[in-house]
């Protein structure tokens, strides 16, 4: 046994140091290609980003192209040419096409198309669904807890509650909706002899456990929903919520906003998909997620949303 | 009555019958001869007695006579004379008439069996020459077979044993105990066509314990029953094994595994590269891949029938082996001699005591800390209680377990930011992992022989498979100039689930002649299903927010029913035709299946035969997994109302040769679809709520397989082919558009020759070459950057789901088996070989692979695509001892 366990000690060395070794993907690698992000709503002005693809290897910025061709269309019917324009991101200048007199309307359905040279001209189709408002939204199952802290500045109180919320599904189409919720914090912040006082939003981020089929915890925060469930009828949802409020830190809990957007199915199958490929994690013996995109011949999302809003107090 | 009688030679003697009277058969007589033929002895009787006696002279048998009767009566002398012969007599008026009688059929029935250790041997080959008919003993070593009255000349055979010739006189009812003798050269695992001797065999299927399979390379030198399996036709797998066993396009879970007839529902130890069926407690192995009987069902791609041997009723024997994996013993022999066996044996895996100082050492060379463990062991019991000719008890018992830990602590110390401010930052990581899992399995079976055609077994039997995983995994970034905690994440998460199975159950083998065997049957199974699985979380510092899945356990109720037919039309058709009946009860809800099963043989010539079948498939429990390779913490779940269950059709086109010098051909076209079938949605987790994360679709596999060998001779040798096609459409996969299986390889050849110049020495060599799996690699990114979002992640492009493919899986594997002592007490066998023989490095995966590193005094992530293979070049040694 003991001379044959150093024999088989030997060779099982070799097998781990030779178990993994640099893999060319020549034979897998692809062109570069337009990325097209925007999500248009009837409330502002169309803004279109267009920006280039790199390989998975590579970590550059990304790489915005200001000089791009980009079109509006409603079937064949050129609606408007939006022009460049530029916002500035901290330090950074980050070009996008618009066009301020152009906002979309609920229900029709735009063609996109973006030209640049050196690239395949891309084209996407959305619509902006119509809006659907909350019949009731409200808070259940209240409670609150105040952990153990080592010093009055970690003391914290937790918060868990359901949001409640009613609405009517539009019947004879597929609608899609996402629920952003935001709870507000006032935040007293010490300074010298005075106490200034802030107003700080954050959003209500839901545990990936509430995942099924027709509800997915979007990674942004929110939660997106498929009707199926509830066809052409009123939906009763509720969701559970976890908020940490830093008690130490002089934090009070101001309004809870909700905002609920009917959204195309594009913007439900990017964001839903892009949230699952997130939540994955690394495991490389995992099925890798794919992330929708609508855009021919290129990658990212052109998607049209409507949304309302409403506002609720924790404990009223 | 009369047909026997020929009518152109009669003989009639008239004039000479003087002692006519009312009942010439009682007329009291004195015959003396001496050698002489039994015609002149007839007719000595009419001439000399004056008996009238009435015969052919062609329907009488060159038999010669010796007898001595004084004053007996001529019934009495015509009985002692046509005894044996086959010839009957009767009165008509004053004459008796002989004629061929018309043949009695009798039944004989019995076992065949090991003549060195009295186990009964599955699939053995009675037949009689003399009729041309036989039959295939079943899974208990039982055969029946009805003939006509007289001499049959039998022979029986059994692969690796020495054939017998018997010859007897089938004059009534007979049992009979065959035993056969092993050959001088020890069998191991192969794979074979069966076939009946007397039948167009209709139901191919792969035997998986024979001579060329046995003495193929084995990897670490363990022989493997089910690493035999992927070496078929039609059958895929991942790198070495890994990923489990895909059949025609199926997959991993829709195999039916059967241990002693218990369904296992996780046969891997390793990841797969080595089965929990040690191979000395396999008796038999057979693999069905299409037309499968009606006595199946439950899973839709394959059947795997494993049967493990008894143990010895005459005599005490064991072994002891080693191989570079494992160590193991077996045991089996007579508690009471030729009533009561019992064998017992225990495997255990070495590879933690590799791998515990091989892990630590290079985990603290790359600056960590902890170490990796895995091990198993596999124990099996069986008691064989041999009542009486009619009766016989089995108790089968399994209890196998997998253990793997996995403790890795690092701590690296960057720079960060420039000087002056540059500052010194600790980034420690803590994973922490545990999985156990194991399958426990028993069986009790009462074989009753009821009548000799007719054979009952009585089955209670029990299933489990329980599963446990524990993960944590922390990260902290801490400045180490004052200590601040700049970054802190933690993930914690144990799951576990259970999967278990009471069933009861009954076959019944009813042979009602050589070309038409009935079979038929029912049971129920109890099955419980606990997929409880939390999940934790915590993240900079806030407090630990529990996620539980709000899984729980339920309890289903199964039953079935089948009936299969088995028979002959004419000389060239044969059939077997059988239709099961599956329930399914869970929560309110019930499903109900029928399952008709077809498959058809003709005879075209002598080695030539044509089959055809179609077969119809359910299955109500799944496996739900989001891995690429098969992880013990994949779930086995119920059909519910919202789930569904999966079912197929399949139909078989094939075509065997099979000549005397032992060339074998046979060549299988098939065409399945899988609808409805389930999968997890793409992106869902195993974790959250199962019932509602299962996207159901639908499959097709296609295919056309080739297999060519000689198994005769010193030189053996095999070489098959299979050109396939499989894809799968799920509503919420690959957002609804279809895409291929990650097994849908292509072109698969595989090629096996082994050479025994001597009884003691074995070389042998195989090969197999398949296109590489499909799969995803990242090979674009981008990032959703809009001004006012948060520092945004990349999103990565996979391209449609599984469009790309690994590059050519293929391997050579060479050995050589030496046996010494074979006719000593102590008997050696050494194998020695290579795995990978010219160092073909196959991906398991390709992973794309994030580092940090600090590059012009910033902390940045480098990433790069890294191959992950298993085993190199790898010399494979075991040996073992038996008495």
């Amino acid at each position: 046994m003991f001379p044959f366990r150093y024999i088989s000690l030997g060779i099982l060395l070799l097998i781990l140091n030779s178990c993994e070794e640099p893999f060319d993907p020549q034979l897998y690698e692809e062109e570069a290609q337009l990325v097209v992000l925007s999500n248009f709503s009837p409330n502002s002005p169309i803004e279109v980003y267009v920006s280039v693809s790199q390989s998975v290897v590579e970590q550059n910025p990304t790489a915005y192209l200001s000089h791009a061709e980009v079109d509006v269309l409603h079937g064949d019917t050129l609606l408007i040419s939006l022009a460049p324009a530029a916002k500035m991101d901290g330090e950074r200048v980050v070009p996008y096409y618009t066009h301020p007199s152009f906002v979309p309307e609920e229900g029709r359905v735009y063609t996109l198309r973006v030209r640049a040279e050196g690239y395949a001209p891309v084209y996407a189709s959305s619509y902006i669904p119509q809006q659907v408002a909350l019949d009731s939204i409200n808070l259940e199952n209240l409670a609150t807890e105040t952990p153990e802290a080592s010093s009055d500045e970690e003391e914290t109180q937790i918060y868990t509650y359901d949001i409640k919320l009613r609405f009517l599904d539009p019947a004879g189409e597929k609608n899609y909706y996402h629920l952003n919720v935001y709870q507000q914090i006032k935040k007293e912040i010490p300074q010298g002899d005075t106490t200034l006082s802030d107003l700080l939003t954050y959003k209500i981020f839901f545990s990936p456990v509430l995942n099924t089929n027709h509800i997915t915890v979007n990674h942004d925060g929110g939660i997106l929903l498929e009707d199926t469930p509830f066809d052409g009828t009123y939906a009763h949802l509720s969701f559970p919520v976890r908020f940490v409020l830093n008690l130490g830190q002089g934090e009070e809990l101001g309004d809870l906003l909700v905002e609920f957007r009917s959204v195309s199915r594009e913007y439900f199958l990017f964001h839903a998909s892009l949230s699952k490929q997130k939540e994955q994690g690394e495991n490389p013996l995992q099925e890798p997620v794919l992330v929708y995109d609508n855009i021919q011949n290129g990658y990212g999302i052109f998607a049209g949303f409507n949304t309302s809003k409403d506002s609720l107090l924790i404990g009223n | 009555m009369w047909r026997g009688l020929y009518a152109g030679l009669l003989i009639a003697l008239l004039p000479l019958c003087s002692h006519a009277q009312d009942d010439p058969l009682s007329l009291r007589l004195s015959l003396q001869v001496q050698d002489e033929p039994l015609e002149a002895v007839l007719i000595r009787l009419m001439r000399q007695e004056g008996v009238l006696l009435s015969f052919s002279p062609n329907i009488l048998p060159a038999r010669r006579i010796t007898v001595e009767l004084e004053n007996s009566s001529l019934k009495r002398i015509l009985d002692v004379l046509l005894k044996d012969t086959g010839l009957a007599y009767e009165r008509i008026g004053a004459q008796v008439v002989l004629f061929r009688a018309k043949p009695e059929k009798y039944t004989l029935s019995g076992y065949v069996v090991d003549a060195q250790s009295g186990e009964r041997l599955i699939s053995a080959t009675v037949y009689d020459e003399a009729s041309g008919k036989g039959a295939v003993t079943n899974a208990y070593g039982f055969f029946s077979l009805t003939l006509p009255a007289g001499r049959l000349e039998l022979v029986i055979r059994y692969l690796g044993y020495q054939t017998q010739r018997r010859e007897l006189v089938l004059d009534r009812a007979r049992h009979l105990q065959c035993a056969l003798q092993p050959a001088l050269v020890l069998r191991e695992i192969e794979v074979v066509a069966a076939q009946s001797p007397a039948l167009a065999y209709p139901l191919p299927v792969d035997e998986l314990k024979e001579n060329l399979w046995q003495q193929l390379p084995r990897l670490g030198g363990e022989r493997d029953v089910l690493r035999t399996a992927y070496f078929m036709p039609g059958v895929q797998t991942g790198a070495d094994g890994i990923g489990g066993l895909h059949v025609r396009g199926g997959d991993r879970g829709q195999n039916l595994i059967l241990l002693d007839g218990v369904p296992v529902y996780d046969v891997a130890h390793a990841g797969g590269l080595i089965s929990l069926f040690t191979d000395e407690i396999v008796k038999k192995a057979t693999l069905i891949k299409g037309a499968f009987p009606a006595r199946y069902g439950g899973r839709l791609s394959s059947v795997l029938d494993i049967r493990t041997r008894e143990g010895s009723l005459k005599k005490w024997e064991g072994m002891a082996g080693l191989s570079m994996l494992t160590s193991q013993l077996a045991m089996g022999g007579p508690l009471v001699k030729e009533k009561v066996s019992v064998f017992a044996s225990a495997r255990w895996s070495h590879l933690g005591m590799y791998l515990r100082p091989y892990s630590r050492n290079k985990k603290r060379e790359e600056g960590g800390q902890g170490a990796l463990d895995y091990d198993f062991f596999d124990l099996h019991l069986k008691l064989n209680y041999l009542i009486s000719d009619k009766h016989r008890i089995y108790l089968s018992l399994y209890r196998g377990r997998d253990r793997f830990s996995n403790v890795d602590e690092k701590r690296d110390t960057l720079l960060a930011g420039q000087n002056p401010d540059q500052r010194k930052l600790l980034f420690g990581q803590n994973l922490q992992e545990r999985n156990e899992w194991g399958n426990t399995l028993g069986v009790l079976r009462w074989n009753f022989l009821v009548s000799p055609r007719l054979f009952s077994n009585f089955s209670l039997t029990y299933s489990r498979l329980d599963v446990l995983s524990d993960y944590f995994r922390g990260e902290q970034l801490t400045d180490l100039g004052d200590s601040e905690v700049l970054d802190e994440f933690g993930e914690f998460r144990t799951a576990r689930s259970l999967v278990q199975d009471f069933s009861l159950k009954t076959d019944w083998d009813w042979v009602a002649s050589p070309v038409h065997h009935l079979r038929f049957g029912g049971g129920a199974t109890h099955h419980t299903f606990d997929p409880g699985l939390w999940w934790g979380f915590a993240n900079n510092g806030t407090q630990p927010e529990p996620w539980e899945s709000n899984a729980q356990a339920l309890q289903a109720a199964e039953w079935w029913m089948y009936a299969e037919d088995e028979f002959q039309l004419g000389s060239r058709w044969s059939f077997n035709l059988g239709l099961r009946y599956a329930g399914w009860q869970i929560r309110s809800e019930a499903f109900h299946v029928l399952e008709p099963r077809v498959a058809a043989a003709f005879q075209v010539a002598n080695p030539l035969q044509v089959r055809a079948s179609l077969s119809r498939m359910s299955q109500f429990v799944h496996l739900l997994s989001n891995s690429e390779v098969g992880l013990p913490t994949d779930l086995w779940v119920p059909a519910t109302a919202k789930t569904g269950l999966q079912a197929s059709w399949q139909t078989t086109l094939g075509l065997d040769l099979k000549t005397r010098n032992g060339w074998m051909g046979r060549t299988e076209a098939y065409y399945k679809l899988l609808q409805p079938l389930l999968a997890l949605s793409e992106g869902a987790q195993v974790r959250t709520n199962w019932e509602e994360n299962i996207t159901r679709g639908s499959g097709r596999a296609w295919g056309i397989e080739w297999e060519l060998g000689r198994r005769k001779g010193p030189l053996e040798g095999w070489v098959s082919y299979g050109l396939s096609f499989t894809n799968r459409t799920f509503e919420r996969v690959n957002f609804g558009r279809p895409y291929p299986l990650r097994y849908d390889r292509r072109h698969d050849i595989k090629a096996a020759l082994t050479y025994a110049p001597k009884n003691w020495i074995t070389f042998s060599c195989s090969w197999m070459m398949n296109s590489g799996l499909a799969f995803n690699l990242p090979t674009q990114q981008f990032a959703v950057d809009y001004p006012g979002l948060p520092d945004p992640d990349p999103i990565f492009i996979f391209g449609d789901k599984n469009e790309f493919r690994m590059p050519w899986y293929h391997r050579l594997d060479a050995g050589v088996t030496l046996r010494f002592g074979q006719k000593k007490p102590l008997k050696h066998n050494l194998y020695l070989g290579v795995y990978n023989l010219y160092n073909r490095r196959n991906p398991l995966y390709i992973q794309l692979q994030e580092q940090l590193a600090v590059s012009a005094g910033e902390l940045e992530v480098r990433r790069e695509f890294q191959q992950v293979f298993l085993f190199p070049v790898l010399p494979s040694l075991s040996y073992a001892i038996r008495i």
